[in-house]
């Protein structure tokens, strides 16, 4: 699932509009033949950052999704959006960015994931973004994490409802002016690219195997190998509703968010997903890189991936 | 893609795990549709056993309370536990089935007063049952959820005791010793008597395989190494410490992420527990199992040996059962009394320090020997913190005038009439003085002239002081709204929140942070006003926060001081005075300062909330300390001025 919203300014900015024009193509990356190498010199091609000359703060994304190579459905659902809304006396920029990853093998693993992107996009719609535009917020009655946490229950509740015994990662972004609120839960991940360049991981994985790591009994390379290396202690749909972390962050002109899936980040390490990112101002063309770099190396899980870049 | 899973195995071990991703599963449902279909009230097994009601739903069966029908002149209740067999495998069922009864068996021949006896055992279609002694009580689980308080330590190291003397008994049980494998609140009774039974020896749990995705609901009472396949008698002592850990602190830890007892530690949530307990707890919950005790006798030894030293301990009145943190010698190089209360912040510079007072007058005073250098008098009381610029110092008055005075002789410069008396601070920016007062006006005054810019409308008093945050200002009314105006003035947005906004604003990073009296500290987006995030105390705050790395600190009304985490609105830790802290805390190197009704100068370790010492005064503290070349400043309202090096 995709969804591209973008309400664009029809001036001299025609430059902006075509690459936020620029839609995924859902499940068509799938079975790249490029070599590594290439992909990889091919990134750097572009070094041109988007200007953003109106004053007005604006969101390029990039989006990808590939079945991957071993895998002979696809379970990861994702959305993208990003809005401007710029009147006399207001100026709000919004993005909403969610990946969720289904699990449960041929048990709705696909439905969950689908639910919860659509139950929380919903949720956002309803409580922050509609109020927003048409003066209705009650001020103190909502916060921002408060309602991002509803979401993600009702999201919870909705799969335990309607797609029984499935469950879900779920790892949300909304960015309201230069905020960033991150909702997760499960072992997909946000990152988050400042100015220093380096690609900071923003969320936590709740896997067990992450935990054992962290208290030392057992090494990185056991994990990689360890026979409960899939198990989440929390998701979506599964037990009781796991409290998802919500936090926020200030964002910096010029920053970059990722958002993926563990088909991404369990085959590419953290610093080639850096090199990658900073290697191209567009990022539509890293997300399609990342994609055919995770494919190349195995493909072992369906692919998500979100980048949205903050005009500099 | 089925997972046979089973960290349970009573008596054997063994798992089988496919690659698919799970998460555990805290609920039992989700079972074939089949053995959902619990027998009916009424039904007898065996011409014996006729079922009264289900007291409890498992995931391969259930257990009910029966009738036991050859006691035909009493009642004789039973608990009848059923497990379904649904595996279809021939060879596995088989299995199954041989298992049950190898181990009915076993737990036959188990005599202990904290087991409840096995009568019986049989198999009826593809359903095999248990018929066991029925213990009128409710589980520790239950328990904990109808409590709305913390269990005694009293209560809890009773069970305990109890709980170590079963182990113990199974551990050295012949031929082979028996582990428990899955000790947790919901496998304890608790009878009529009080006394501790475990239950659940796991027979209907054992044959748990065949389930999609469930992790089974002990997750957070377990042990690593149990991930690794190993459970020897030392998992048993981990997960009663688990357990005995979730009795302390009402912290269940199936809702936290696994191991990590040690980021929620037992005293800082339950600051009742004594130390000598928490470290039995946390002795029985280390990671590497050779550090555990070694033995169920052995930990109940020490939990033994820590009641007495409790039982000692209660005597004394809690503040004193830390007596290895709190710093005796701590006391002031220098007091300064002055005629009347101290209940605001004192200033420091150039090496002097600066106080109002309600005696009305300002002070000045050698920061380093406490020596009166000069007072000015107004005339009202002080409340508000000084401030310096260019060598002149401003403060408000309850006399509803802001003075400009010089910082070395003490002489008015200037001074302003606002239309109420002023309790707000001086914030001192782009050459102007921003000032709130009571006449419910933000006031802009040219700090060097003394006359007015201009002044914003607020609609309510104005105790807030305001801060000025690149081109705009923030400050909080009495009727709970927070405002932000441009540099002329011009409302740019308000945020209302539901009671006064008497605490300052303070910002980091784009986002503002103020606390109100409706119980709440507010995370604001400063170019909207959007909250981003609310932290919950039990009573109004009108204390400024702090922040210091990713903590946001706070008082409350409520007696406490909180450490919430920035970016997610978490609490960290809090910690209880004996009074109302509206004083705001500051931090300083690794310590966290802040005063209290009570009396009290607290010094905590700002990281875990820990009591470093604690300084007596003779009167309320209301005002904030500062610190400067190493010394700490602060007022009470037993008139004093307090100087103690850190």
């Amino acid at each position: 699932m995709s969804s591209f919203i973008n309400k664009v300014f029809k001036n001299k900015k025609s430059r902006n509009s075509l690459i936020l024009a620029q839609d995924s193509n859902p499940d068509g990356l799938g079975h790249d033949t490029k070599t590594l190498e290439k992909i990889s010199t091919e990134v750097s091609t572009n070094q041109s950052p988007i200007k953003n000359d109106l004053e007005i703060p604006q969101l390029t994304v990039g989006v990808g999704q590939s079945i991957g190579v071993q895998r002979d459905h696809n379970e990861d659902s994702l959305f993208t959006l990003t809005t401007n809304l710029v009147t006399g006396n207001k100026n709000i920029l919004f993005g909403l960015f969610i990946i969720a990853d289904g699990m449960g093998g041929h048990e709705n693993g696909d439905v969950a994931s689908s639910l919860a992107v659509d139950t929380l996009t919903l949720h956002v719609f309803n409580s922050f973004y509609l109020p927003q535009i048409s003066h209705t917020r009650n001020q103190s009655d909502f916060s921002i994490q408060e309602i991002m946490l509803s979401g993600v229950i009702q999201a919870h509740q909705t799969i335990k409802s309607k797609a029984s015994g499935s469950g879900t990662t779920l790892t949300s972004a909304l960015i309201f002016g230069n905020l960033l609120t991150i909702a997760h839960i499960g072992d997909s991940r946000a990152y988050l690219m400042n100015s220093d360049g380096i690609l900071q991981l923003l969320t936590h994985d709740h896997s067990l195997v992450k935990r054992l790591e962290e208290i030392g009994q057992i090494s990185q390379e056991q994990a990689l190998t360890h026979p409960q290396r899939n198990y989440l202690y929390r998701a979506l749909g599964q037990g009781e509703p796991g409290e998802p972390d919500i936090a926020t962050y200030q964002l910096q002109p010029g920053s970059k968010l990722l958002l993926c899936s563990d088909g991404l980040w369990g085959v590419i390490s953290d610093k080639k997903m850096e090199t990658m990112i900073k290697s191209s101002a567009e990022p539509q063309q890293v997300c399609q890189a990342l994609i055919n770099y995770a494919n190349a190396a195995g493909g072992p899980d369906n692919i998500s991936v979100i980048i949205v870049q903050i005009a500099e | 893609m089925l997972a046979i899973i089973g960290y349970r195995h009573f008596l054997s071990g063994g798992m089988i795990l496919d690659n698919q991703r799970k998460t555990q599963n805290l609920e039992t449902t989700g079972a074939p549709k089949k053995t959902s279909e619990q027998l009916q009230p009424g039904v007898i097994l065996i011409n014996r056993y006729q079922i009264q009601n289900i007291v409890g739903i498992g995931g391969m069966g259930a257990v009910y309370s029966a009738r036991d029908l050859h006691f035909p002149n009493v009642v004789k209740r039973v608990a009848v536990k059923e497990m379904v067999n649904i595996i279809r495998d021939p060879n596995l069922h088989d299995t199954i089935v041989r298992n049950f009864e190898r181990e009915a068996n076993i737990l036959a021949t188990l005599n202990h007063p904290a087991i409840p006896r096995i009568y019986d055992y049989f198999s009826q279609d593809d359903r095999c049952y248990l018929i066991i002694e029925f213990i009128e009580g409710k589980d520790l689980e239950a328990l904990l959820v109808e409590a709305n308080d913390f269990f005694s330590e009293v209560q809890v190291i009773n069970w305990a005791v109890e709980l170590c003397d079963v182990i113990s008994y199974l551990h050295n049980y012949k031929p082979e010793p028996i582990i428990f494998r899955d000790i947790k609140p919901s496998n304890i009774m608790i009878n009529q008597q009080g006394h501790a039974l475990l239950v659940d020896f796991g027979i209907a749990k054992n044959f748990q395989t065949g389930q999609k995705g469930t992790m089974i609901g002990t997750e957070g009472y377990s042990p690593p190494e149990q991930y690794k396949g190993e459970a020897t008698q030392r998992a048993d002592i981990y997960a009663l410490g688990a357990t005995l850990h979730h009795l302390l602190t009402r912290r269940d830890p199936r809702m936290e992420p696994p191991f990590s007892f040690d980021d929620r530690k037992i005293r800082s949530i339950n600051p009742n527990i004594s130390i000598e307990l928490e470290a039995v707890v946390y002795t029985a919950l280390r990671y590497d199992a050779n550090e555990r005790y070694s033995s169920a006798e052995l930990m109940k030894e020490a939990i033994l040996a820590s009641a007495k030293k409790t039982g000692l301990l209660h005597k004394i009145p809690a503040s004193i059962k830390t007596p290895s943190q709190e710093k005796t010698e701590i006391s002031p190089i220098w007091k300064f009394e002055c005629e009347d209360e101290i209940r605001g912040t004192p200033t420091f510079s150039n090496g002097s320090v600066y106080i109002g007072a309600y005696d009305n007058n300002l002070y000045s005073l050698s920061a380093s020997t406490g020596e009166f250098i000069w007072k000015f008098p107004t005339e009202g009381g002080i409340v508000s913190k000084p401030s310096i610029y260019e060598g002149n110092i401003y403060f408000g008055s309850e006399d509803q005038r802001l003075y400009c005075i010089n910082q070395r002789s003490g002489q008015e410069i200037w001074s302003y009439y606002s239309n109420g008396p002023i309790r707000s601070s001086p914030f001192i920016g782009e050459g102007h003085v921003f000032i709130g007062a009571d006449d419910a006006y933000l006031h802009a005054i040219n700090a060097l002239s003394g006359r007015r810019a201009w002044k914003a409308d607020a609609g309510a008093p104005v105790r807030s002081t305001p801060i000025l945050v690149g081109d705009y200002i923030y400050f909080g009314n009495e009727e709970g709204e927070l405002f932000c105006v441009d540099l002329r003035g011009n409302v740019k947005w308000r945020f209302k929140a539901k009671r006064a906004l008497t605490s300052s604003p303070v910002h980091a990073n784009g986002i503002i942070y103020v606390c109100s009296v409706d119980t709440i500290m507010y995370a604001l987006d400063a170019k909207s006003g959007y909250i981003l995030w609310r932290f919950r105390m039990t009573k109004a705050s009108i204390s400024t926060p702090f922040i210091t790395d990713n903590f946001i600190f706070t008082g409350s009304v409520d007696n406490h001081i909180y450490c919430v985490d920035i970016h997610s609105a978490k609490e960290i830790w809090n910690y209880s005075t004996d009074n109302q802290v509206t004083s705001s805390p500051i931090t300083y190197q690794d310590s966290l300062y802040c005063g209290s009704v009570d009396g009290c100068m607290y010094c905590l370790e700002y990281r875990t909330g820990r009591l470093r010492w604690k300084y007596q005064t003779g009167g309320p503290i209301t005002g904030s300390p500062i610190i400067a070349n190493n010394i700490l400043y602060f007022g009470s309202n037993d008139h004093k001025l307090y100087a103690i090096v850190l």
